[in-house]
């Protein structure tokens, strides 16, 4: 009797553990869904073997992609750029790699340039299980970049014309003392030989 | 979830209906939230908002609760739901079997269990040898059995055993595998229900080529 208690006991133990675990995989699974949906960078999970395994809402809006269309696909679909396949490589070997500047390259063919960072995601025995790859649009730092070295470069040029007209204005005014000294002596010779005459 | 009111409905094809979800309700075993989740994504991806409102609208009208925007995918619900949300698929967006075989193929896409247990997921081998454990943490009934594995043929075969649901689910698991499979291979990946307890035989058995 005491026996079939203990069993009970157990049993009803093994099934509140069974219960938690499952509560808790349940919040896990909101917990994961909800920062997914939160991301506001585009970020997608890419599996050993290169295909997309997840995608936020994020990616799926700049890409112009469906979540449908992208899950299973291989990551190059993202790129029109060959350093896709150096990050592929290359993975495996660091824990996280980024790349200033490659080509996006979204549904319509419409590429954008970006920084991308990827993170290694590791088991426990150190085996690569898949990676994130977060992509970031730098398309506005450059065009404002470019904004930047085209008013440096204005202003270069005007500066270049107005040192250009002073030194003009500098020849001018030196070439006029010149001439005004030349005078001057000239003056003062005629004074001279009109001094001779006089006397 | 329960079939209520259907008398009410005096329609031919509810009555039609009514054995049918009756009997698919009473179906022993349980299966895990994540069907109602990849259902749901399907029908948006596909169909839009008002695909999945018509869809929500057509089980209500069964009588039916199913929780295609709030289900969990780790919760416990009754097998007979999956036959069910895949006959009122069939019913509102007027599918065929290739559909249903193309939303099984891609809920293994949507499905949030794959990506959490995504370690599995490293090359098809790995994904082969632990297809039962993978099967055991979707349903309570039924055993997958990885039986057979060719790198060089570039083929398996899984079996599936004590599982009789409904000849649509053979349809929705035979693209769900080739969904799974693609995950972890490049190239063309095809998977072929060869053998099927609705047709007599033992089990379902499934060919996996690639």
């Amino acid at each position: 009797m005491v026996e079939e208690n203990n069993n009970q006991n157990l049993i009803s133990t093994e099934e509140e553990i069974i219960q938690t675990l499952e509560q808790d995989l349940r919040e896990l699974e909101t917990y994961i869904q909800d920062f997914w949906k939160f991301l506001p960078l585009p970020i997608c999970y890419v599996n050993p073997v290169h295909n997309i395994l997840d995608v936020d809402n994020s990616l799926v809006e700049f890409s112009g992609y469906k979540s449908i269309e992208l899950i299973g696909e291989d990551v190059k679909i993202l790129f029109n750029d060959p350093q896709i396949e150096e990050l592929k490589k290359e993975i495996f070997h660091k824990d996280s790699i980024s790349f200033d500047k490659m080509t996006f390259l979204t549904k319509d063919k419409k590429e954008i340039p970006t920084k991308v960072i990827a993170m290694a995601r590791k088991s426990e025995q150190g085996e690569v299980i898949g990676y994130f790859l977060a992509i970031i649009d730098i398309s506005e730092s450059l065009n404002f970049q470019k904004k930047l070295e085209e008013e440096v470069k204005r202003k270069t040029k005007e500066l270049q014309e107005k040192i250009e007209e002073l030194e003009a204005f500098h020849k001018i005014a030196v070439g006029r003392e010149l001439k005004m000294i030349e005078l001057k002596e000239e003056n003062q010779k005629l004074k001279e030989e009109l001094k001779k005459y006089k006397s | 979830m329960i079939v209520r009111n259907l008398k009410l409905l005096g329609n031919n094809l509810y009555m039609l209906y009514k054995e049918e979800l009756e009997k698919l309700l009473k179906l022993d075993g349980q299966i895990k939230g994540v069907f109602l989740q990849t259902d749901a994504k399907y029908i948006l991806e596909k169909e839009g908002e008002g695909g999945l409102q018509r869809l929500e609208k057509k089980a209500k009208e069964f009588g039916l609760k199913l929780d295609y925007r709030t289900a969990r995918a780790m919760q416990w619900y009754p097998v007979g739901l999956r036959p069910i949300s895949l006959l009122l698929i069939k019913e509102v967006f007027g599918y065929n079997d290739k559909d249903i075989r193309e939303m099984g193929r891609m809920a293994a896409k949507f499905s949030f269990i794959i990506k959490f247990f995504v370690r599995f997921f490293t090359s098809i081998k790995k994904i082969f040898e632990k297809s039962p454990d993978y099967y055991k943490m979707q349903y309570s009934i039924g055993k997958l059995e990885p039986v057979y594995f060719d790198e060089k043929e570039k083929k398996c075969i899984l079996r599936l055993k004590n599982f009789k649901i409904h000849p649509l689910v053979c349809f929705y698991l035979e693209g769900y595998f080739q969904g799974v499979a693609e995950f972890a291979l490049k190239g063309k990946v095809s998977c072929q229900e060869t053998k099927c307890v609705f047709r007599g035989d033992e089990y379902n058995e499934y060919l996996i080529q690639w």
